[in-house]
């Protein structure tokens, strides 16, 4: 058997990658898509090979992130319960997407994630799958009641990276979770569980990583202009430098140059990481039904939200 | 963008943005919508000037050539073009109000 499975190299895909190559006798490729985590891409093949896959693929998709999800979602304004940018959820299905095409190639029989049987992820990536493969199989250890028996809590998989010679950073775990993309990072769990927890204060001063908090924002405002064409963000000039009027200057109103969508996301996450924008603190419903909270970091998309919505008056 | 097809979309973000949250990007419904979307993006083509200061975003102007802001007709100074005549709003009010007068006269009626 052959399974592909949606790999990290954190604690958890580590552990279940060997966990399913024991339990399902299989072999196992690990993929891993780049959709601007930012995390250390070298060396995970190695470490991926090590910990016992038969194979390791790691691919770029950021370009495509940005240009065939991320614009066309930011086209119909989509903002969850009028706060939350999707960040996560509309990665899902990409990442899923993929999978299921490797499997292809791959002649795989089954596909993992490591997504946990309490959150939206499962949902949105198995939706994927079913809709692209519908007889492709599933595997989700974090539902299997044994692999949760076997891994009550993280003293265990550490435990169990050791027996099985797995290395795992001697990471310090942090009181709270992240997922980082090109669109955004979100937190959750931990202290932040209790909804009076100030994520804006002090505290919580250090988990952000793509902006500074309005207060530390520097003092002078900065303009920047955004150019639109048919509803996507073409071109975005920061400083004050003021563009050509596409009143005057030609019927289509085309910009001096153009930037792929993924440029757009990196330029205007900068910007807005510099200037405090973008971030968001909501308690959420779950499509499994619960309530959970969530913090976000979307400096980029955030602006691209507002100045399309202006474009459109 | 035109009133009715901005508020038909906009009635719609919600829904799309659920179906999204909720997993459902690869969906025929979804799909849909997208259509719809892409559409009523056809004219959204120009330029946004923004100020980022501290958090916040403040516009600081926009300009494009499929504008449907038409300054002749939306000023306050002079009568303005032709396209706009303000005795015109009378008759559009009374028809406006018609359903409320009566619903305000069945109210009088009840209370006696």
């Amino acid at each position: 058997m052959k399974i592909v499975l949606a790999y990290s190299g954190g604690l958890d895909t580590s552990i279940i990658l060997a966990w399913l190559k024991q339990n399902y006798d299989a072999e196992i490729i690990t993929f891993c898509a780049d959709i601007g985590q930012e995390e250390e891409l070298d060396g995970l093949k190695d470490k991926a090979l090590r910990t016992g896959a038969a194979k390791c693929i790691i691919e770029d998709l950021r370009e495509e992130f940005a240009r065939d999800f991320i614009f066309p979602m930011f086209q119909g304004g989509a903002i969850y319960e009028g706060q939350y940018f999707l960040g996560t959820s509309i990665a899902r299905p990409l990442i899923a997407k993929r999978m299921v095409e490797i499997a292809r190639a791959q002649s795989a029989e089954a596909i993992a994630h490591g997504a946990t049987g309490k959150g939206n992820d499962q949902v949105r990536f198995e939706l994927t799958a079913a809709a692209l493969a519908p007889k492709l199989k599933v595997i989700a250890p974090w539902r299997n009641e044994k692999f949760r028996k076997q891994f009550p809590g993280r003293a265990e998989m550490i435990a169990f990276a050791n027996e099985n010679k797995i290395q795992v950073e001697a990471s310090v775990s942090k009181p709270y979770s992240m997922d980082r993309n090109l669109l955004h990072i979100s937190f959750e769990s931990g202290m932040l569980e209790d909804p009076w927890f100030d994520a804006s204060g002090p505290e919580a001063r250090d988990m952000y990583k793509l902006s500074v908090s309005p207060e530390d924002a520097p003092g002078e405002a900065e303009y920047l202009e955004l150019h639109f064409e048919s509803g996507d963000c073409t071109f975005v000039a920061a400083g004050g430098a003021s563009s050509p009027d596409p009143a005057t200057d030609g019927v289509a109103g085309a910009p001096p140059s153009k930037m792929s969508p993924l440029v757009i996301m990196q330029t205007l996450n900068k910007l807005g990481g510099k200037y405090g924008i973008g971030r968001v603190d909501i308690v959420e419903n779950r499509f499994v039904g619960m309530k959970g909270r969530g913090v976000y970091e979307t400096p980029g998309g955030a602006i691209l939200h507002f100045a399309h919505r202006q474009m459109e008056r | 963008m035109d009133r009715e097809v901005m508020q038909l979309r906009d009635s719609l973000i919600p829904k799309y943005s659920a179906l999204i949250y909720n997993g459902f990007w690869f969906s025929p419904e979804r799909e849909a919508l997208q259509v719809l979307v892409t559409e009523s993006q056809r004219d959204i083509t120009g330029v946004v000037r923004l100020k980022l200061y501290k958090g916040n975003m403040i516009v600081a102007g926009r300009k494009s050539p499929k504008s449907l802001y038409d300054p002749k007709i939306a000023t306050m100074e002079g009568e303005g073009a032709e396209k706009y005549d303000q005795s015109d709003a009378t008759g559009f009010i009374r028809l406006s109000a018609l359903r409320l007068k009566v619903r305000a006269a069945r109210k009088s009626l009840t209370k006696k």
